[in-house]
């Protein structure tokens, strides 16, 4: 098992150059020129001649690709990833500003997903083919393929627009002047619902979870859609094994076949998948994010996409393939405890 | 049936805190709701709206715009506006005083000096960081664009760069760049007594107009504090080190102490600015005692935020302004005049090299030769080929107006003479582009590419209207609108290789001096990549008025100078002149005491958030 860890964990760094290099390599195909005026949004910028010249000379745009890339790992390894025009701040305070709102949210996020979609993926397997199989699928097939944006702009009208309970953003304005500026508010996770409960502040743990309510909604409609799909087929796979048809024959009562005998192993392969389901989220909050103009990293990936911030989408996709390895390492150690072929292939 | 219980109770603080209709929310904040945040708190770095939307509630400045006045002043931190009448302007306009306030407090008690505003322009100076606003202050001061050029030419380098090792000054350049410091900027603010005096290299006309801009050069920061946070420590010898640094390696970058009307209390970037009422205000506090303004990029959430009464006050983009026209318990404020615009522009000469948007490069129907634009009738076809009240009302939707020339409406020297607007007309169009290159224009036909920035669509719009209607006219002349990322446009444009394309400026100050040498001037930000027939052009015909006006001190002289360069770039068809934005605000009813001031930062969707208070 050891071995297995180690030889994984040292693929660990090989993955993470190629990442770079890729990543590296997709922005050098703009000329330094072309990357300055990313940093440029305004031409009066320029009116002084020798500008250009300077900025270009500043963030070392015209270093030949060796040397930028060298030096360009060199600084990240530093956490010096640049300056984020979308955040207007540094790159690495933008992280660390915004990754705990979103960690929070995908937190939230994911016990309705996984709960619901393994739930819903049992009783839709159990009941194979028949009203209640056939609604959970259309159900799952309507959230699967609306577009997140769209069922994103219908909570926030419904729950915000006609009925005001969720409103946009992470606090709501008293909210934050005491969060923000509170001298008896002290953030230890930066997660301001656990912040709000260890600080003893209960409006403030309610507002907050107002706010979290619509993006999770939004969130775990699309996610436990796919996650019910896999749950059923798992589960319709394992219903159909020899075992299972045993235990029956033995006339084990039906509740304890599905519970007991089915169930657990059927979602062998179902957790595996939640495991990166919840590293995929934190990339999938993209739209939840813009749409309830939540302040995570979502929302400024996509601000900084816009704006042609190569800075923060560099470090954005750093982010989440570094995420991406790092999950998927924990989840195939994870999944070489539970099933020890993988170990001995 | 305890979390059933757990459930309902929830849903009923959901719903008991969700809605306050029929009352002002929020009585003691004004709540702004827009895009995109500020990028730093330092006034001297600030050259952003959102930035200068903060800082001029967060710092005062000597003088300021009186009420919606463009041309006007009041004193601030100045007890007095300079004027020759009042002898504080003196030498033909060389000489600046300012007499300062007594008792004024910043945020942190300190009481502001003349050293203080000595040391806040001499600190902006040195600072000059890279594409920032400090060339309005140091061509009036030094006569140079960048205190680089100064320190190039008393070092006598050919690069600022060759007088550092790394970061360091090599030891033979000690002398002058200390020098640069003593004879240049220290001699250019110096405090006598109770006054600050400002020494100009020329007479520079707009000088009061850039010192009065509030939210950015013209602020005065607390001298004491800013030294002990690790900004300049106002020694000669030391400058360069605190000259161009990185924004967030700026000892300023994200706090603030000003005297301005409101404390900055809390900046989350890219989420919210909160401001808080400054008790000892020099003029008396404000009337609400918060400000937070959120940065909600996205349109539905900011006009639920408005519906709800969860946002005072938002950012409107045209298309939507009808979704908030007639909206319960919204006000909103129309034809409000901006200070921007958007120019087609037709380089003289195109830098032909390896430059597939001008064809074949020859007058044969298959491409444009280079100096195309040069030749008068071209430029006059296509200013009467553009169908501009069509395009103002079916683009803009009537939220634009149409200027003569560079100038725009609101600014010394505008005039709304008709014989200076070139209007729609196709055959005046045939008629000039038969007479283009002796008639083999219109006989051989041209093929060009016509530029937009990609995203823009009005842009888009422009460019498919001129490309539609040459068609129309001759159909051997097929222009091509083509959309391009911000990034290629800009070096495409420096690289002089865009034939024909659409561009803006927004004021930095409300003087013509800020756009006519823009659009016109030889050196302009755009007309110097006219390529070099035009600069001749122009260094000829249009910098000595230019210089002329600048120099002046005479407001009617000025005007006349002006309105006689507008006739120029009228008569010469420099550019097709297209539109003038014009703006709108929107905010609940309950919030009172706006006014509009066109340069003020963050207007006309923002405002002096000092003079607003809410009641129903």
């Amino acid at each position: 098992m050891i071995a297995y860890i180690i030889r994984r964990l040292l693929l660990l760094p090989v993955i993470l150059i190629g990442v770079t290099f890729l990543i590296f390599c997709m922005f050098s195909l703009l000329s330094p020129m072309e990357r300055l005026a990313t940093y440029v949004n305004d031409p009066s910028t320029l009116k002084n001649p020798q500008a250009a010249e300077r900025l270009i000379n500043k963030y070392h745009l015209d270093d030949p690709f060796p040397l930028g890339y060298i030096q360009w790992v060199k600084r990240i390894s530093k956490l010096d990833l640049g300056w984020s025009q979308a955040a207007n701040q540094p790159v690495w305070d933008a992280i660390c500003q915004r990754f705990p709102a979103t960690l929070e949210l995908v937190i939230y996020s994911v016990v309705p997903v996984i709960l619901v979609g393994i739930w819903l993926g049992v009783i839709s397997a159990v009941h194979h083919n028949d009203v209640i199989d056939q609604s959970i699928r259309v159900t799952a097939i309507v959230g699967w393929s609306l577009p997140t944006f769209i069922f994103g702009l219908l909570v926030l009208f419904i729950f915000y627009g006609m009925l005001g309970w969720l409103p946009p953003g992470r606090l709501s304005t008293w909210a934050q002047d005491i969060v923000y500026t509170g001298t008896n508010f002290h953030s230890y996770t930066h997660l301001v619902t656990i912040d709000a409960l260890l600080n003893g502040n209960i409006p403030i743990f309610v507002d907050a979870l107002r706010h979290l309510c619509a993006p999770i909604i939004t969130l775990s409609y699309v996610y436990w859609a796919f996650l019910l799909r896999i749950a059923r087929s798992s589960m319709l796979d394992t219903l159909r094994k020899d075992y299972i048809r045993t235990a029956r024959a033995k006339g084990v009562d039906e509740h304890t076949v599905i519970h007991k005998h089915a169930e657990r192993n059927a979602l062998i392969p179902v957790v595996t998948i939640a495991g990166m389901l919840i590293i995929g989220m934190l990339g999938g909050v993209v739209v939840a994010e813009t749409v309830f103009t939540y302040p995570g990293l979502g929302f400024w990936a996509a601000t900084a996409a816009q704006q042609l911030d190569y800075g923060s989408v560099i470090a954005f996709a750093l982010l989440f393939a570094l995420l991406m390895v790092v999950g998927n390492l924990v989840v195939d150690v994870s999944y070489a405890f539970i099933d020890p072929r993988v170990r001995l292939e | 049936m305890k979390l059933k219980v757990f459930g309902v109770v929830l849903l009923l603080v959901f719903v008991s805190t969700s809605f306050a209709f029929g009352t002002v929310k929020n009585p003691d904040t004004i709540v702004e709701a827009s895009i995109g945040g500020p990028e730093t708190m330092d006034p001297y770095w600030s050259y952003d709206t959102a930035s200068g939307e903060v800082i001029y509630h967060t710092y005062d400045c000597l003088i300021n715009y009186k009420g919606e006045s463009l041309s006007e002043f009041v004193p601030m931190l100045a007890t007095e506006v300079p004027s020759a009448k009042n002898g504080l302007i003196k030498d033909n306009g060389l000489t600046y005083i300012f007499p300062i306030r007594k008792g004024v407090k910043f945020h942190n008690g300190d009481i502001l000096t003349p050293e203080d505003v000595e040391y806040s322009f001499e600190r902006g100076i040195i600072f000059d960081r890279s594409g920032g606003p400090m060339w309005m202050l140091l061509e009036p001061l030094c006569g140079v664009g960048s205190i680089v050029d100064v320190a190039v030419k008393v070092a006598g380098v050919e690069n600022y760069g060759d007088m550092f090792d790394g970061d360091e000054l090599k030891p033979e350049y000690k002398d002058a760049m200390t020098k640069v410091y003593t004879d240049y900027v220290d001699k250019a603010v110096e405090v006598d007594g109770d006054k600050v005096i400002f020494h100009l290299a020329q007479p520079y006309a707009p000088f009061l107009n850039i010192i009065s801009h509030g939210g950015s050069w013209g602020s005065i920061i607390d001298k004491k504090w800013s030294i002990a946070q690790g900004a300049w420590d106002a020694k000669a010898d030391t400058w360069w080190k605190y000259h161009d640094p990185k924004c967030e390696n700026d000892p300023l970058y994200a706090i603030a102490n000003g005297t301005g009307p409101f404390v900055l209390k809390k900046w989350v970037p890219e989420e919210v600015i909160m401001l808080e009422r400054f008790d000892d205000y020099w003029q008396g506090p404000a009337k609400v005692k918060n400000v937070v303004i959120k940065y909600v990029n996205e349109w539905t959430t900011r006009k639920l935020m408005l519906q709800t009464g969860d946002a005072d006050m938002v950012y409107v983009p045209n298309q939507y302004m009808d979704e908030v026209t007639g909206m319960e318990g919204v006000r909103v404020v129309e034809d409000l005049p901006t200070l921007q615009n958007a120019v087609s522009m037709f380089p003289w000469t195109i830098n032909a090299e390896g430059n597939p948007n001008i064809g074949s490069g020859k007058l044969d129907g298959e491409g444009i030769p280079p100096d195309f634009f040069s030749d008068i009738h071209v430029r006059k076809g296509f200013s009467y080929l553009f169908p501009y009240e069509l395009f103002i009302e079916k683009v803009q939707k009537k939220r634009a107006i149409r200027n003569p020339g560079p100038l725009v409406k609101g600014l010394l020297g505008y005039s709304d003479d008709p014989s200076l607007f070139y209007n729609f007309s196709l055959s005046k169009a045939e008629e000039e582009f038969k007479k283009a290159w002796d008639g083999k224009l219109w006989e051989k036909g041209c093929k060009f590419n016509i530029f937009y920035n990609a995203g823009n669509d009005v842009r888009k719009a422009a460019c498919d209207m001129i490309a539609a209607y040459a068609r129309l006219i001759n159909l051997k002349f097929k222009l091509t609108p083509v959309g391009v990322q911000w990034s290629s446009y800009l070096k495409q444009f420096l690289a002089e290789k865009l034939p024909f394309y659409t561009i803006g400026w927004l004021a930095d100050y409300p003087d013509p001096h800020n756009w006519i040498p823009t659009y016109i001037g030889s050196s302009g930000t755009y007309s110097a990549y006219f390529g070099k027939a035009y600069v001749e052009f122009a260094k000829k015909n249009i910098d000595p008025l230019i210089d002329k006006a600048i120099k002046s001190t005479d407001p009617e002289e000025r005007a006349k100078l002006y309105k006689e360069l507008v006739k120029i770039a009228h008569d010469e068809a420099i550019s097709l002149y297209l539109y003038q934005p014009i703006g709108h605000h929107v905010e609940r009813t309950w919030v009172k005491g706006w006014y509009y001031n066109a340069i003020m930062p963050g207007e006309p969707a923002g405002a002096d958030f000092y003079s607003l208070s809410k009641s129903e």
